[in-house]
């Protein structure tokens, strides 16, 4: 995910997981960020410039996609694959007769 | 449930090496087509 | 702006352009004059080895993609994300045993068109030119794009100079070589791609271990090295259906099959998958790399430069240019001689000018590469940035196309009726499900419905195909 801001001095964003724990992810003179691989969860982020100034904090709520929907397309994908596989195998073991 | 550091090591170490011996790999094959003037 | 960071000095980036376009067009010209018909310039007179054979597999198979996405798959999706990239490598291992068989079966055969035309009759045909022809361009057009925007972003070269300068050598090359001067050239660029990812990723871990970068993970982003993160799990098989589609259909392969050697095609097809698959785990880790390293990605798409760039400085910068403009060059003149090739062969050979004869064959082919080349460049130059996204499409229509190329190979009952609907079914379906649910299952559910599809229309069958039909003469 993608966090932009403007600003016209050196900013540090900090991150506050659904503990509390407050970190530092950013701190330097650029203008976004991108963030991925959280778990669940709600976080906070703070903008806070150089000279104090400091931007209203925003929320960032994250949930992944289902796991069962997702084991459960893995487990069509898995089925289609090995019965290519299995096509191609026996296919290559008769060659020359019908398969 | 989360990838231990012993999987990650092998996997990055793993396939930086095997990169390595695909190289030469594909290099040593050359030299043997060449040799027995089967390149093309 | 961090986005517009630029890695390397625009004189340097314009001297290793130059020196490296001198470089393939003169070996393509050189390579080129050994080809007198169609046959030598389309298939390299049949007789391609297997040093050669491996590398050019591979070197297709790795373009600015796996050099480029496999870093922000790992950032996006983990560890899981770089080993979803890796099961693309299945394509061609599993593509290497129906190299032998298309072989094999077709002796005199030019393309993957020339299969299904024998095969499965004209209405296939035509269904499956739309499709390959679709996939193809969108291939040739993302990645000339990507050229054009990773000279930007890396060396300050202008986008409509660097893309220019890529296709337009590519297509010099091409056009003079044929397929002879792809895969020679193959060779060289999958050598200098191999050795420039193992050795920037041994120098990338000189400076942060795999203990630091796993410590960083488990701190910052937890998801990554989840074994059960959703979304990764998802990307598996659609992402290895993706590339079973891609390498199952396109001419690009075919072409290889029926250029190598007997005996070669197999093996060079599952080494060359060999070859390939570390890949996209050694190029990707680098971008979990970056938070240990402190290195701020300010979007996704740029995290291997950048963390390239900060380990280490200039000489990183000129090695990740060099692998990228032969990861796209590699791509690039095997897309463009290959579609060529198809065009030749069954729009011009078999559809408009049945008599041409074999020079005349080759002339055209070089003027189609031509023509295709000025065709992607106008595409190109407005850089409509969702353009490449178009690509994505190509998901179910390859995938359909899966079961009826395997059947169609080894199975006496597969029939038109059950190729034509597995191809219209599923990649209708597909791109139903690519709007309704989301790109992860696209491909996924095109190739299971035309599975299910193939198998009815075969288990109903009363036919049997008689395989002589596929030794048409040439």
């Amino acid at each position: 995910m993608h966090v932009g801001w403007t600003s016209d001095e050196p900013v540090t964003l900090t991150l506050t997981d659904p503990q509390g724990t407050v970190r530092p992810v950013y701190n330097g003179t650029g203008d976004g960020i991108f963030l991925s691989g959280l778990a669940d969860g709600d976080y906070a982020l703070g903008l806070v410039g150089e000279s104090g100034a400091r931007a209203d904090p925003i929320t960032l709520s994250v949930e992944h996609q289902s796991l069962s929907q997702a084991l459960w397309l893995a487990g069509l994908g898995a089925l289609v694959f090995l019965l290519t596989v299995i096509v191609i195998l026996r296919g290559t073991r008769g060659e020359g007769t019908d398969g | 449930m989360t990838f231990s550091e012993g999987f990650l090591d092998v996997l990055i170490y793993g396939s930086l090496i095997w990169c390595g011996v695909s190289a030469l790999a594909l290099a040593v094959m050359l030299i043997r087509d060449g040799k027995s003037g089967e390149i093309w | 702006m961090a986005e517009d960071k630029v890695f390397l000095d625009p004189t340097v980036g314009w001297i290793l352009l130059a020196l490296f376009s001198a470089l393939w067009i003169g070996l393509g010209v050189y390579w080129g004059r050994r080809n007198k018909s169609f046959e030598d310039h389309a298939l390299a007179g049949r007789n391609v080895g297997l040093a050669l054979g491996t590398a050019t597999a591979a070197a297709t198979w790795i373009t600015s993609n796996t050099t480029m996405l496999a870093p922000q798959f790992a950032l996006q999706l983990g560890i899981w994300g770089m080993l979803a990239y890796s099961t693309a490598a299945f394509g061609l291992i599993l593509f290497a045993p129906m190299a032998k068989r298309i072989r094999h079966l077709m002796p005199h055969g030019y393309t993957s068109g020339d299969f299904f035309r024998l095969r499965y009759g004209r209405v296939a045909w035509a269904i499956f030119l739309v499709f390959t022809l679709f996939y193809s361009l969108t291939w040739l057009v993302s990645m000339a794009m990507a050229g054009g925007i990773l000279l930007e972003a890396l060396a300050g070269i202008d986008y409509v100079w660097g893309m220019s300068v890529i296709l337009a050598v590519c297509v010099i090359y091409t056009m003079r070589g044929g397929l002879a001067a792809v895969i020679g050239t193959d060779f060289i660029q999958s050598l200098i791609i191999i050795v420039g990812i193992c050795v920037t990723g041994f120098a990338v871990l000189q400076n942060v271990s795999v203990s630091e970068i796993h410590a960083n993970l488990t701190a910052t982003k937890p998801a990554l090295l989840d074994v059960l993160f959703p979304a990764a799990i998802m990307a598996i098989f659609n992402n290895l259906l993706f590339g079973l589609g891609e390498v199952f259909h396109n001419n690009v392969w075919w072409s290889r099959a029926f250029a190598f050697r007997d005996g070669v095609a197999s093996k060079a097809f599952l080494m060359g998958g060999l070859v390939w698959l570390p890949i996209p785990v050694a190029a990707g880790f680098i971008a979990l790399a970056s938070g240990a390293l402190g290195v701020a990605v300010p979007s996704a798409d740029m995290v291997g430069p950048l963390v390239i760039a900060e380990v280490l400085g200039g000489v990183g910068a000129v090695a990740i240019f060099i692998v990228v403009f032969c990861s796209l060059a590699s791509s690039i003149d095997s897309l463009l001689a290959a579609t060529s090739d198809l065009i030749t062969e069954d729009i011009w050979r078999r559809l408009l000018h049945p008599k041409t004869s074999v020079e005349g064959l080759k002339r055209a082919a070089q003027w189609v590469t031509l023509a295709l080349g000025v065709l992607t460049w106008l595409v190109c130059l407005p850089r409509i940035g969702t353009l490449a996204t178009v690509l994505f499409f190509a998901g179910p229509l390859v995938g359909s196309m899966i079961w009826p190329i395997v059947t169609g190979l080894y199975w006496r009952s597969a029939n038109t009726v059950g190729a034509v609907g597995a191809m219209v079914l599923g990649a209708g379906i597909g791109l139903y499900c690519y709007f309704a649910i989301g790109w992860y299952v696209a491909t996924l559910i095109a190739t299971a419905v035309s599975m299910v599809w193939t198998l009815g229309a075969c288990a109903f069958a009363k036919g049997r195909f008689d395989w002589t039909r596929l030794k048409e003469a040439a």
